[in-house]
Formats: C-alpha cells, sequence, structure tokens
C-alpha cells in the first residue's frame, strides 16, 4: 500500500512534466526536447538555492522562472532566427547542461537534511495528525506522513490544471491555442504569433522545471543527470492520456496528462513488484506503453466489427 | 483607400526556380469598390494579395493603405485592417477549437488580447445572432470543433470571421475555387450580401469569369506579373464573359510573338 | 464531467488494485521483530536481503559477485538462509525512485546499496532499513556523513576511494623525469570529480601535473584521450568513475597506439594491457560489504560500524606491457614496493 502511495505521489510530481510537454507539443504543435535540461535545470535551481539557506518556496519560484528562461530561449531562438524546432531545442539542452554544472557546483547535490516544501508541509501536518502516526487504510498500514505528501502533491497539481484550464480559455489563451491549430489564420486575425510561441514554450518549460524542483526535494538530491529519458517519459505519459480520454475537450486533455502520467508510474510499478529480471524493466514498459497505444483501436474496431454482425 | 505603387517581387533570385511574380504593378482602389481580379495561370494574382497582406515585404514599390504606409508593416499588424478569406477552405479556420471560438478570436481582430475571458455569455448571444443570418443551422452547434465542418461551411464562416469587426479591406483569394457548384453559389451570395452590407472595400481573386462579370463594379486583368486590362464603371458593367475569354486569347498571342510585334498588334474586335 | 474522464479513473483504479493484489502478503502484518544483539547469527531464521544497483557496470556487477561469495563464505545458503532479491535502476532515477518505493513497502532485514546515487536515495527513503553500501567513491561528500565515523545512524560500508598516492609513488619512481600525466573525468559524476582532484593533489605531491579533459559519454572518451596524447603527456593515469569504467578499453586502445604507458585504478585492467595498476578491487570492496553486512545481520547496529575504505589494494605490474612502452622496470622496484606482483596479461 506505501508502495501505490508512493508511485501515485511520484506520479503526480511527474504530472507536471506531462503538463508542461502537453503545453508544447499538443497545443503548440512545437516538438520541444529542451524538457531534458530544463527538468534538471529547475532541479539544480531549487537544490543550489536550499543549500545556500534560501526559503524552499522561493527556490522552488526561482526553479519555475528559470524554466521559463530556458523555453523563451528556444522559442526566442526558432522564431527569430527560424531554426528548425526540434533544433532550437536540442541546442538549448545541450547548453543547459554546463549551466546545470555550473548552478549546482558539482553534477551532485544531497538535501538530505535541509528545508525543503515536503520537510515544511510535513511539520505542519505533523502538527495535526501527530508525529509518526501510523492509518490503517483497509487493512494495510500506512503513515500519516504519507498520505499528507500524497495530499500536498494533488493539490499542487489540482492548482495548476485549474490555473491552466483558466489560462487557456482567457482571450490570450485562446489565441495561443490558435497559434498551434492554424498559425495562418491567427496572424490574419492580428496576433503576432511570435511572441505567443516563445510565452507558449516558456510556459511549458517553467512546469518542466517546477516538476524537477519538486522532485528533487521529494527524493533528497538532484543530479545533472536527472533528466536524462525524462522526455521520453514525459510523451508517453501524454500518449497515455490520450488513450485513456480520447475526446478533444482541453479540460478532458488535461485531466488526461495528469492520469497519464499517474498511470504510467503505477504500470512501472507493477512491472518492478512482478519481481521481473531488473534488467527487462525498460522494455516492460515499452510493451506497457505500445498496449496503451494499440488498445483504443483495437476497442473501436471490435465494436464495429460486432455492430456490423 | 488602397494605393500600390510600383510593387516588384522576385522569388527564389538568381536560381533556377526564379519567378518574377510582380513587376511593378500599381494600382489604386477607392472607398467601398469592388475588384475582381483575374488573370492566367502565374499571372501574379495570389502574390499581389499576399503582398498587401503581408505575407512577404515587396522588393520595391509601396503598399498605402487608408493613409498609412503598411509597406513594412507584419503581417499581424496589417491584419487590424484587412480581413482574408484563403483558397484553402482548411486555412481561415482553427480546426481543433469550437466554432464559437473562432468567432470569438475573430471578434478581437487586430485588438488587444488580455486575460479576459474568451467566451463570455454576451459574446455567445451575438455569436448566435450573427450566425443565424447565415442561413445554416450553425447557431445551435457554437460548440462543435470546427474541424467536423464541411468545406463550404468552413469558408461561410471565415468569410463572416473576416468581415465581423468592418475591416478596411477584404482580400478574397480564390474563396471558392475548392468547393462544389452549389456551395460555392451560396458562398458568393453571401459574399454579396456581406460586401454590400458594410460597404466593404474588396479584392476578390478568381478564376471564373461568371464571377468577374457578375460581382463588383471594376475587373484587373494580370498576366506574367503586370496589370493588363483594368475596366471600371461602364465598361465594366458591359463586359461578357466571351469579351474576357477573348482578353486572354490574345494575352496568349501575344505571349508568341516577339515584344516589338506584340505591340504594333491591333487586337480584333468582333 | 464526460464520460471518458471516469472511465479514465476507473482505469487508474483497476491498475492500483492490481498493484496492491500483489501486496496483500503484507497486510496486517506486524512489523519484523529486532534481532538481539551478539555477534553471531541466529539460527534457522530467514534473511530478508535486498539489493539495488543503479546501472550496469562492470565494478557494480563484480560487486555484487563479492558480496553474494561474502555471504556464501560464512556458509549462507540462498534460498534456504536468505533471499536476495536484486533491482536494477539501469541508470534511470526515476526509477531509481520507484524502486525506493517498492522496497519501503516490505520489511528488509538488509539492503545492499551498489553505488552513490542509490545510497542517497535510500539513505533518505528508508530511514529504517539497515543499509551496506559499496561502490561510492566519497561516501563523506555524498552526505552520507559529517566523517567516516560520524555517519547517518542505520547506513554504513565500503568507500571505494582510490590509492592514489599509492600509484602516484610508483609510477614516478618508473617514470622519474616526467611532467604530466594525463586522466579522462567524467564531470557529471560527482565521484568522478572527486578522484580527478585527490588525483591532481596526489601528483602534485610527486611534482608532477595532472591533465584531465573531461567527457560526458562513451563516444567522448575516445576523443578526450586522443586529446591528452595531443597535449603531449607521459603517461595516463587513468581513474576509475562509471563512464571511464566502462569505457577503459577506448582509453587503453589510445594509449597502445600512441605508446603511451597506461597506469589505472581497476585490477581487471590489467588483461586488457595496462602497464601497472593500483587496484581497489570491486569483487573485494563487495566482499568486505558482505562481510560488513554479516556483522549487521547479527545484530551489531551500523551506526556503531564506520566506514571503511576498501582494505586490500592489488598492485600489480606487467613486465611485458613495461617492454612493449619502452619503460625499463629496474629489480629495485620490486624492493621499493614489496606488495606488486608481477602478472601476464
Amino acid at each position: 500500500m506505501t508502495f501505490l502511495i508512493g508511485s501515485i505521489t511520484i506520479g503526480l510530481i511527474l504530472a507536471l512534466l506531462s503538463l508542461g510537454i502537453f503545453i508544447s507539443f499538443r497545443i503548440f504543435n512545437f516538438p520541444d526536447i529542451t524538457a531534458e535540461g530544463s527538468f534538471t535545470f529547475g532541479a539544480a535551481i531549487t537544490a543550489a538555492f536550499i543549500t545556500s539557506g534560501t526559503n524552499p518556496a522561493i527556490a522552488t519560484i526561482l526553479a519555475f522562472t528559470g524554466g521559463m528562461l530556458a523555453g523563451a530561449t528556444t522559442g526566442f531562438i526558432h522564431t527569430r532566427f527560424k531554426i528548425n524546432p526540434l533544433l532550437s531545442g536540442i541546442l538549448v539542452m545541450t547548453a543547459l547542461y554546463s549551466v546545470n554544472l555550473h548552478v549546482m557546483g558539482k553534477s551532485n547535490l544531497p538535501l538530505l537534511n535541509q528545508r525543503t516544501l515536503f520537510t515544511w508541509f510535513g511539520k505542519w501536518s505533523d502538527h495535526i495528525s501527530g508525529p509518526g502516526k501510523i492509518v490503517n487504510l483497509i487493512g494495510w498500514s500506512v503513515t500519516a506522513a504519507d498520505l499528507w505528501t500524497l495530499l500536498f502533491c494533488f493539490l499542487v497539481i489540482l492548482a495548476f490544471s485549474l490555473l491552466l484550464l483558466w489560462f487557456f480559455r482567457t482571450n490570450i489563451g485562446t489565441a495561443m491555442r490558435a497559434t498551434g491549430d492554424n498559425d495562418q489564420m491567427i496572424r490574419a486575425l492580428g496576433v503576432n504569433t511570435k511572441w505567443m510561441i516563445i510565452f507558449g514554450v516558456a510556459l511549458s518549460n517553467g512546469l518542466v522545471a517546477l516538476a524537477g524542483s519538486m522532485l528533487a526535494q521529494f527524493q533528497g538530491f538532484a543530479d545533472v543527470q536527472m533528466g536524462i529519458g525524462m522526455l521520453v517519459w514525459g510523451l508517453a505519459s501524454v500518449i497515455i492520456g490520450e488513450a485513456l480520454i480520447s475526446e478533444n475537450k482541453l479540460g478532458l486533455l488535461v485531466a488526461g496528462a495528469v492520469m497519464g502520467a499517474v498511470l504510467f508510474r503505477l504500470l512501472v510499478a507493477i512491472a518492478l513488484r512482478w519481481g521481473m529480471n531488473p534488467n527487462d524493466l525498460k522494455l516492460i514498459t515499452a510493451a506497457f506503453v505500445f498496449l496503451a497505444l494499440v488498445l483504443p483501436g483495437f476497442m473501436k474496431h471490435t465494436k464495429k466489427i460486432r455492430l456490423t454482425k | 483607400m488602397l494605393e500600390l505603387s510600383c510593387l516588384y517581387k522576385t522569388f527564389n533570385t538568381g536560381s533556377t526556380n526564379e519567378v518574377n511574380a510582380l513587376k511593378d504593378v500599381s494600382l489604386s482602389v477607392e472607398e467601398g469598390s469592388f475588384v475582381c481580379i483575374l488573370g492566367t495561370n502565374g499571372s501574379g494574382k495570389s502574390t499581389l494579395l499576399n503582398a498587401i497582406a503581408g505575407n512577404f515585404f515587396p522588393d520595391a514599390g509601396r503598399v498605402i493603405l487608408n493613409g498609412n504606409n503598411i509597406t513594412k508593416w507584419p503581417e499581424h499588424k496589417r491584419a487590424c485592417h484587412i480581413g482574408r478569406v484563403f483558397q484553402n477552405p482548411f486555412s481561415g479556420t482553427a480546426p481543433g477549437m469550437s466554432i464559437g471560438e473562432n468567432l470569438a478570436l475573430a471578434a478581437k481582430r487586430g485588438k488587444r488580447r488580455g486575460l479576459g475571458w474568451g467566451l463570455p455569455a454576451a459574446m455567445v448571444r451575438e455569436l448566435k445572432t450573427r450566425v443565424k443570418d447565415l442561413d445554416m443551422g450553425l447557431e445551435d452547434r457554437l460548440d462543435t470543433p470546427i474541424g467536423k465542418l464541411s468545406g463550404g461551411q468552413r469558408q461561410a464562416l471565415t468569410l463572416l470571421m473576416s468581415s465581423w469587426l468592418r475591416p478596411d479591406l477584404l482580400l478574397l483569394d480564390e474563396h471558392t475555387a475548392a468547393l462544389d457548384p452549389t456551395t460555392a453559389t451560396k458562398v458568393i451570395e453571401l459574399t454579396e450580401k456581406i460586401v454590400c452590407e458594410g460597404k466593404l472595400t474588396t479584392l476578390m481573386v478568381t478564376h471564373s469569369m461568371q464571377q468577374a462579370v457578375k460581382l463588383g463594379d471594376r475587373i484587373v486583368m494580370m498576366h506574367q506579373g503586370k496589370i493588363r486590362y483594368d475596366f471600371r464603371g461602364e465598361e465594366k458593367k458591359k463586359m461578357k464573359v466571351t469579351d474576357l475569354l477573348f482578353l486572354f486569347e490574345e494575352l496568349r498571342r501575344k505571349d508568341q510573338m516577339d515584344l516589338g510585334a506584340a505591340e504594333l498588334l491591333i487586337p480584333k474586335k468582333d | 464531467m464526460d464520460k471518458s474522464f471516469f472511465r479514465g479513473i476507473l482505469v487508474l483504479i483497476l491498475v492500483s488494485s492490481i498493484l496492491l493484489l500483489s501486496d496483500l502478503g503484507n497486510r496486517n502484518v506486524k512489523k519484523v521483530a529486532p534481532l538481539a544483539p551478539g555477534n553471531s547469527l541466529p539460527s534457522g531464521v530467514r534473511f530478508k536481503i535486498g539489493m539495488v544497483h543503479y546501472v550496469d557496470s562492470p565494478n557494480s556487477e563484480e560487486c555484487e559477485r563479492g558480496v553474494r561469495q561474502a555471504l556464501q563464505d560464512k556458509h549462507l545458503r540462498e534460498g534456504v538462509d536468505f533471499t536476495l532479491k536484486v533491482y536494477n535502476a539501469e541508470g534511470d532515477v526515476s526509477t531509481l525512485n520507484s524502486i525506493a518505493g517498492a522496497l519501503g513497502n516490505e520489511a528488509w532485514d538488509l539492503v545492499f546499496a551498489i553505488s552513490t546515487n542509490t545510497i542517497q536515495l535510500l539513505a533518505k527513503k528508508l530511514t529504517h532499513t539497515k543499509i551496506v553500501f559499496t561502490n561510492v567513491g566519497d561516501p563523506v561528500l555524498a552526505g552520507l556523513g559529517k566523517s567516516m565515523e560520524d555517519h547517518l545512524p542505520n547506513i554504513c560500508g565500503i568507500s571505494t576511494m582510490s590509492d592514489f598516492d599509492g600509484l602516484m609513488k610508483l609510477v614516478h619512481y618508473l617514470h622519474p623525469g616526467m611532467k604530466r600525466a594525463g586522466t579522462v573525468f567524467t564531470p557529471s559524476e560527482v565521484n568522478s570529480v572527486s578522484f580527478k582532484d585527490h588525483l591532481a593533489e596526489a601528483c602534485r605531491r610527486q611534482g608532477i601535473v595532472l591533465i584531465a579533459m573531461p567527457a560526458n559519454t562513451a563516444t567522448e572518451v575516445l576523443d578526450a584521450a586522443n586529446t591528452l596524447v595531443a597535449q603531449r603527456v607521459d603517461v595516463f593515469c587513468q581513474i576509475s568513475d562509471n563512464l571511464t569504467g566502462s569505457s577503459c578499453s577506448a582509453i587503453l586502445k589510445v594509449s597502445r597506439d600512441r605508446k603511451v604507458p597506461y597506469y589505472g585504478f581497476v585490477t581487471q585492467q590489467m588483461k586488457q594491457g595496462a602497464l601497472a595498476v593500483g587496484g581497489r578491487d570491486y569483487y573485494q570492496a563487495g566482499y568486505e560489504s558482505g562481510q560488513m553486512g554479516i556483522r549487521v545481520l547479527s545484530g551489531i547496529a551500523p551506526a556503531q560500524i564506520p566506514f571503511r575504505v576498501v582494505g586490500k589494494t592489488d598492485y600489480l605490474i606487467n613486465p611485458e606491457m613495461a617492454r612493449f612502452y619502452n619503460v625499463s622496470v629496474p629489480d629495485q622496484v620490486y624492493k621499493e614496493f614489496p606488495q606488486l606482483q608481477i602478472v601476464k596479461q
């Protein structure tokens, strides 16, 4: 049960990454590789500031800002210098690697005894339920601290989802969605698509950096190689989410991205739990994603066959 | 209203694909005028519209709209004054977004967009009323994603969107070319209605000589990047499709002779 | 709220239930009673031991082999006296997190953590589990304690920090006039940077300058090695980290092709043509951590076991390779360095 709670918690943290990738890949149609670098960038900034004594909330906000800067750079390179979006992302991601090393000062920053958002929340929740309390959840014993952490992450992701949903229904947000949908049209309606793209990619990377920051605080260290492979995880989560939710409404798509992230971590957890050969873990997760992609189409097909019989 | 002076544009300069799309094109359009632009293939009709709209900057020449020199303005800045309908019915609307959202975007053409709610209730009411005028039954389907509509419906909506806020200039780029005849007729009727009601200055590029003859008060014929014929007023009213066909023939014949002889040729008249 | 939203929630609940089903064994289970203190292993108890790798590398595999051998040498039979469950994060931090979650779900008698990233995460997440680490270059730098003695109460382990001074003395003896030594290092591995700095210090003590070339991927290692030769280093003194450890054959090839003698810190590299090594044996490190683990299982608290550098350093030299590199090995060297052993490739 603790394992389940932990997996869902990590899934919710990484749902921020999933949302960020959803914004750049799906809303703006901008294949953005920067995420691999900005994820670590967020973790690096937060770890560096926390270890030098800064308030963890400020350190987290700075991580978000840093991510936005990285994304804005990618957007700027693309719009101003007409460089292909993939290449722009690769350029910034590569540069960020060195930047991250500079920010952290070394390749691995432990946060074991530092104040983080999680220790803050932990102290507050300890007041409420008493320290070290164990709760009985349908037969399994779980620490109350774990449940509180889950709640915290859930509230964070809920807040950001609602914020995004609101934003993308405002005038400027709707114009942004149109930029990704049909940029010729929106230009003919007077929108400066260059700024829209820059802001959109910035927002996306801000969320990714935030995910990195929160994961670093959760796991207790920041490592310069944290971001490697994160883009693939994020994309897989978005795709699984779309397979779950086959509608095209914005609210559902956002919910789908979050659910996809959580589902993906759960699938990884199951693969681990079945005690499969640890070397096969990545192969199994690839198989799961494949199933998630193929299953909806297959179900539609069998429904059609049944209907025509 | 619109003043084009000595526009030049060459694409792919220096390569084997070099195309002199516009060669010293000058045109003056009064406010409220409805101009039909005809021409042979590759004559530069669409290029002319794109030059006015700002898809590219001309190599030389000026574009002046309503007193403003917009030659160096980027596309989105010109959009404050210009409404456009494209040849491709898919170019004018955002397929993933609903009818209501598309129209709401058009309702803010050229205006600053902030954090105000994109589709407030008052706007929805206004949308319903104006969409009803289209007579297509779309006013009850404002939530439908536009991608589900047919080409004709999308083009009608694009027309509505381009003229929602009265533009200084309406650019129609062969906007019925990709539609079937029935739908095309409907869209043309709609075009006439909108242009008439709003007294809009309009430039319509078309391949259809029937349309050119029937609509508007001026015909401009282009060939190989230049304006060759310009008919207005009474002269335009008297033009028939056969007259236009004859003019096209003339242009083609002139092509097959050397330039000097072509100038001397007296046009045959039936 | 749409149908598909609820369908999504349903799928999540379904998958969560599957996960819970696999956990039924832990339902209504009381925590395992602590072992009685003493120096002998209680008999008749089946120990539940876990092991976590961060990434596949020759060093990690050697460590695991050493651990298993240590357990075997104490007459503990797998399946009978203990169960050993091995996890591998395959270099992915989020998988490592999931593994930590999986471990936290059960009660373990002992967990072996192999590599710095692994122990850093497990020390934070499994505060009530006894953990023994190995293949960690610098435990203090990794945040595991204020010093080798004053450390986190639930962990102990073996550091594999190389013996830089020892090898540099040998190198300096064999190359009295040398000025520059070269090494490839990996800036993104904190141990690598630490080793490089320690090696630079050891070189300085012998009056040698260390040129260190960074590499981030296996392909860059080859380029870095070639650059070092272009910068006219007299010898390679190659530190060992996750990247250079698994890519050392690239460096050895450059060394052979360009006739720049290669000295290393890993004994296996003798088989690949190193001239001499001063190797912390990773197998030995695994073995000693296995022994440490057995002490923990017999009831000694990890807090009372200080971190230790692996006790055995093998100094090996290959006179044939020395001839190949035109390095003369006087007989005096064996008197100066009595623990030096001759090996063939």
